[in-house]
């Protein structure tokens, strides 16, 4: 296994370190090692050997004091964590980086296997903030990442499923025409993209007689538009469902998406230009006892 | 003097005694600024340079309310009527505009379907009235149709004016019957914004410049909405509106002079109760007279109608915008309170005559066209449409038969040719900032599908 710096911290903070400095720790229990993933067994004996470290000769120690920083935070196997992994992107920040969509596909661990990993309760969104560094890490140019970055990055990854992460490939079907749907608050939106000249029926209508407000007709196009694609393409949609305006961004998501079966290249510029997000904000229901989703009734003396 | 120093050394310092809802004296433990390069202090309140408004903050978060300054010079009162005319004034011209030089659009172009696709301005050079100023008599031009934008009122050609021109070209030529009667009625429909109104306009700019008779109903709401006189006529049982009719009189006079000068009458006809005017007179004094008087007005409108239908006189054009506005009831109400029919109203009645062919001229082409803002009219789409009208609808019977055997022009939306040929002039007005490449073409021209109005607004609006 590469050693690199951050192995060497991690096995320091995380498999063989006691609390507190050795000559006064009087815990009774050991600190069994934790092992990152099954396969990096150390001997679980290095833990008891390291209790006969030479000390520092600089002053003799009057009272306990700990050997991780993160002591006193309340869960300092989470901290040492972090704080190594912040050590680890810090060194290669000014590593070029590709697209998030382009990277490798990975699946970190689940919060259930980290907590097995650290040993102690760690709340979501301080896993979230470990994932979000893994993430970040894992954007790195795969041609140009450090040998150590790679197995930090092995430590945390799901080993991969192949029967999960097989998913049909949309392809253009004999006609040419790329098929997808799209939603927005109730509506459904049917979308079949040809190559063409530009023309757009919506329900067999022309787009100006089935959206007469010119927003709305923006929204339909808005992939075409970003994309610079309005005049290649034609456009067939069948829209059921909601109103106006949930209708027209039905129909943006499900153009994005089949543009995307013809270009795939086009992911980036549809991503910005918010065609690729799906918005699955819904109306929230009324519920007894409320005016409304959240509305109370005003109070009445009697 | 003791020195204070000593004093201070051996003393623990005086406690200072300050009000506990006044600021504390501002006391500083340690500086390493020898006090003398200290910065002065800052002075309250917003630095100079903010556009904070002191005086205004103070009073909100105090909830003082500070009394108004009074207005020393009151802004007078509208007069009667002076609302109205802001509204409906029609500004046709903007300095600020940058001219662009453009062909005329001159009465040779008519039925020219080789000028399609190009935008042409309307006839300017003329000795006294121009075309524009009577086509404003007219009330041919609207609000709302972008003319304050630009240097001069200009239009494009499209192939509905081709079509449109053909009606005309088809009456000059006479290819109608053996005794020379021609008529030729249509109807403009469209989706909205799509320049029915602008084609109504191009006719008469062109019946203008032949020197035609236009009688031009500019808003047929303005008849039905009961909002002028009307009264009950015994013989043809009819409602006249004398009010109306008189400014319509007004209006045909000031557009047409020159044709009315040269239209004699043929023979002799009663004006009013009272009154008769000879044969031979010319139909302008005839006019001029029934302006002043509105009990004269409808008799007058009748002699002018009959006269054009006479052999010899001139062609006429007779246009009606807002065709929807009169298949409906109107909001005029009989005696026993029931609304009447639109159609029962005379100046919708004689329209509609003129449209289906009840009654016609001796040369002449009577132009509708349709309106999108206005409440649903079954009847009115379904004979548009002209499909089968299922016996359980209950439409209204008297609509499909006014506009029977009227040529039904489907405006439609811009080729891409023409959108280019008005994206232009929008950028060499200097109105459209961007400029006019295949990409903007093509993204402004799908965005607004094509449609004229929506195209205007793609093209000022900036993109957000």
């Amino acid at each position: 296994m590469a050693a690199g710096a951050f192995l060497r911290r991690c096995h320091r903070t995380l498999v063989d370190i006691p609390r507190l400095t050795p000559q006064l720790t009087s815990h009774p229990h050991h600190h069994y090692p934790r092992f990152l993933t099954t396969t990096t067994a150390t001997p679980a004996s290095t833990a008891l050997t390291d209790f006969s470290q030479p000390l520092p000769e600089v002053a003799p120690r009057t009272r306990l004091t700990p050997l991780s920083p993160s002591y006193y935070t309340g869960s300092p196997e989470y901290y040492d964590n972090l704080l190594a992994l912040q050590d680890l992107l810090r060194s290669h920040q000014a590593l070029p980086t590709i697209h998030g969509d382009d990277a490798p596909g990975v699946q970190w661990k689940t919060l259930e296997e980290y907590r097995l990993i650290i040993g102690d309760q760690v709340k979501p969104s301080r896993y979230n903030k470990i994932v979000r560094i893994l993430d970040r890490l894992n954007r790195i140019d795969p041609a140009i990442m450090p040998a150590e970055t790679k197995a930090a990055l092995a430590l945390y990854a799901r080993p991969e499923n192949p029967e999960l992460r097989r998913r049909a490939e949309r392809t253009v079907d004999n006609f040419g025409r790329a098929y997808a749907i799209g939603r927005r608050k109730t509506a459904v939106a049917r979308v079949f993209l040809v190559e063409g000249e530009g023309e757009v029926l919506v329900n067999g209508l022309p787009i100006v007689k089935k959206f007469s407000r010119m927003h709305d007709r923006e929204s339909v196009l808005w992939p075409l538009i970003v994309s610079g694609r309005v005049d290649k393409y034609n456009v067939f949609a069948v829209v059921k469902g909601g109103g106006k305006t949930g209708q027209a961004e039905a129909c943006t998501l499900a153009i994005a998406r089949a543009l995307r079966i013809h270009e795939p290249a086009l992911k980036h510029v549809l991503r910005e230009a918010g065609c690729v997000t799906v918005d699955h904000r819904q109306v929230e229901r009324k519920k007894p006892g409320h005016v409304k989703a959240r509305k109370m009734p005003a109070w009445v003396k009697r | 003097m003791v020195p204070r120093i000593p004093w201070r050394c051996l003393r623990t310092p005086p406690q200072v005694i300050t009000h506990p809802l006044k600021p504390r004296p501002h006391l500083h433990n340690f500086t390493t600024t020898p006090p003398l390069a200290a910065k002065p202090l800052k002075a309250k309140g917003p630095p100079p340079g903010s556009k904070m408004n002191v005086e205004k903050q103070r009073s909100q978060s105090n909830k003082i309310r500070i009394k108004k300054k009074p207005i020393t010079v009151q802004k007078p009162a509208y007069q009667i009527g002076q609302r109205k005319e802001l509204r409906k004034r029609i500004v046709l011209s903007n300095t600020n505009a940058i001219p662009v030089v453009l062909p005329t659009m001159t009465a040779d172009l008519i039925g020219n379907a080789d000028a399609a696709g190009a935008m042409f301005e309307l006839p300017s050079e003329e000795g006294g009235d121009t075309i524009v100023d009577r086509l404003r008599a007219l009330e041919a031009f609207q609000t709302k149709q972008h003319w304050p934008f630009f240097h001069r009122p200009c239009t494009l050609f499209r192939r509905e004016t081709v079509e449109v021109g053909r009606l005309l070209e088809r009456v000059m030529k006479r290819e109608g019957t053996e005794d020379g009667r021609v008529n030729e009625r249509a109807i403009l429909h469209g989706y909205y914004g799509c320049g029915r109104s602008i084609l109504l306009l191009q006719a008469m700019t062109w019946a203008l410049q032949k020197d035609w008779v236009v009688v031009a109903i500019p808003n047929a709401q303005d008849l039905v909405i009961g909002h002028t006189e009307y009264e009950l006529e015994g013989n043809s049982h009819l409602w006249l509106q004398r009010a109306y009719t008189t400014d319509l009189l007004r209006k045909i006079l000031k557009a047409n002079q020159k044709a009315l000068k040269r239209m004699n009458l043929s023979q002799n006809y009663r004006l009013g109760r009272m009154e008769e005017v000879k044969k031979g007179v010319a139909m302008k004094e005839v006019l001029e007279k029934a302006v002043q008087d509105p009990l004269l007005a409808w008799d007058a409108f009748n002699i002018l109608l009959s006269e054009l239908g006479q052999p010899g006189s001139p062609p006429a054009l007779f246009t009606l915008d807002n065709l929807n506005q009169i298949s409906l009831p109107s909001k005029y109400r009989d005696p026993s309170f029931n609304l009447i029919h639109s159609h029962d109203l005379a100046l919708p009645n004689t329209f509609l005559a003129y449209l289906s062919g009840k009654r016609s001229f001796h040369r002449g082409v009577t132009l509708a066209a349709t309106s999108s803002k206005c409440s649903r009219t079954l009847a009115l789409d379904a004979a548009l449409e002209g499909r089968e009208v299922d016996p359980y609808e209950r439409l209204d019977p008297r609509v499909g038969p006014s506009i029977e055997g009227a040529r039904i022009i489907h405006v439609d939306s811009l080729s891409k040719a023409e959108a280019k040929a008005l994206m232009d002039y929008y950028n060499e007005s200097g109105i459209m900032k961007d400029t006019v490449d295949i990409t903007t073409f093509n993204e402004k021209y799908a965005v607004s599908a094509g449609n004229p109005k929506d195209l205007f607004g793609t093209c000022l609006r900036m993109r957000q």
